[in-house]
């Protein structure tokens, strides 16, 4: 993250480690490539960070991505990335999400895909929602120089499985109140 | 209900669920290349339509050679066909 220092500031809120039950799925708005960056910011290290199957092949990540135990979402079939996933909890570590799947091309919420709330809760662990603002000023899209912004981290309530299990379906109920309580974070922005 | 109103509750359930825009809901449209649904949403899919329609859409074999909405729309007029069969 040192790196972003010339540019402006990363503030972190709601981030204290007490704050943060762990293990636990973390879920993440995506704006930026400087999002990585600024899971940073989290209290914990002992995560594994979902990604679809492109950064992969970037030879300059590849290795560091396999090293840190990076979950590829693509390259495995379901039952396989769940085992993945639970084998991350087994271990005492989290997992992290970004539920659009990809960055946000106007800086608005996109669609959120089920497999983190899947995920949570299978493994009965919380989801940590996480509302990022501002890495999407520091390198606008189709711009070339990195320009000044204030970047914000705000860890918001873990959302725990059993407030949802009454519903029809359940992960479906909780991506909805996640999404929502995200939103919400980045509005009062 | 007609068969229009059969394809208008799915594809109302469905951009509602999956936060679509009724603009896509095309009959050619293609669930993974056009709508970015995954293999987790398709298992989600059914759950929604079963709600929305009241009827079980259950089969697995069935689902599996679904591509598009318009082979969804017609799967479940089947469906809904043999129950009042």
């Amino acid at each position: 993250m040192e790196f972003l220092r010339p540019f402006g500031r990363v503030r972190k809120e709601g981030l204290q480690k007490e704050r943060v039950p762990t293990p636990c799925v973390f879920v993440a708005n995506h704006l930026s490539f400087f999002d990585v960056y600024c899971m940073g910011t989290l209290p914990v290290t002992n995560f594994s960070i979902v990604v679809r199957a492109w950064p992969f092949k970037m030879w300059f990540y590849a290795p560091f991505m396999r090293a840190a135990k990076y979950l590829n979402s693509e390259q495995l079939d379901q039952e396989e990335f769940m085992a993945q996933c639970r084998d991350v909890f087994d271990r005492g570590g989290s997992v992290l999400f970004f539920p659009e799947g990809h960055r946000s091309r106007d800086g608005e919420l996109g669609r959120f895909y089920s497999g983190a709330f899947k995920v949570a809760l299978d493994n009965d662990v919380p989801v940590v929602p996480l509302a990022i603002s501002g890495t999407d000023k520091l390198l606008p899209r189709g711009q070339w120089v990195m320009r000044p912004a204030e970047v914000v981290v705000e860890g918001l309530e873990p959302v725990y499985p059993r407030q949802f299990m009454h519903e029809d379906v359940p992960h479906l109920a909780m991506r909805k109140y996640v999404k929502q309580a995200i939103a919400a974070a980045r509005k009062r922005r | 209900m007609t068969e229009k109103e059969v394809i208008e509750i799915a594809n109302v359930a469905l951009a509602e669920e999956f936060e679509l825009e009724m603009e896509q809901m095309v009959p050619e449209a293609r669930f993974n290349d056009d709508l970015g649904l995954d293999s987790l949403d398709a298992v989600d899919m059914v759950v929604v339509l079963e709600q929305a329609f009241g009827f079980k859409l259950r089969d697995n074999q069935a689902l599996r050679e679904i591509r598009t909405l318009d082979d969804l729309h017609k799967y479940i007029l089947r469906k809904k066909s043999e129950l009042e069969g």
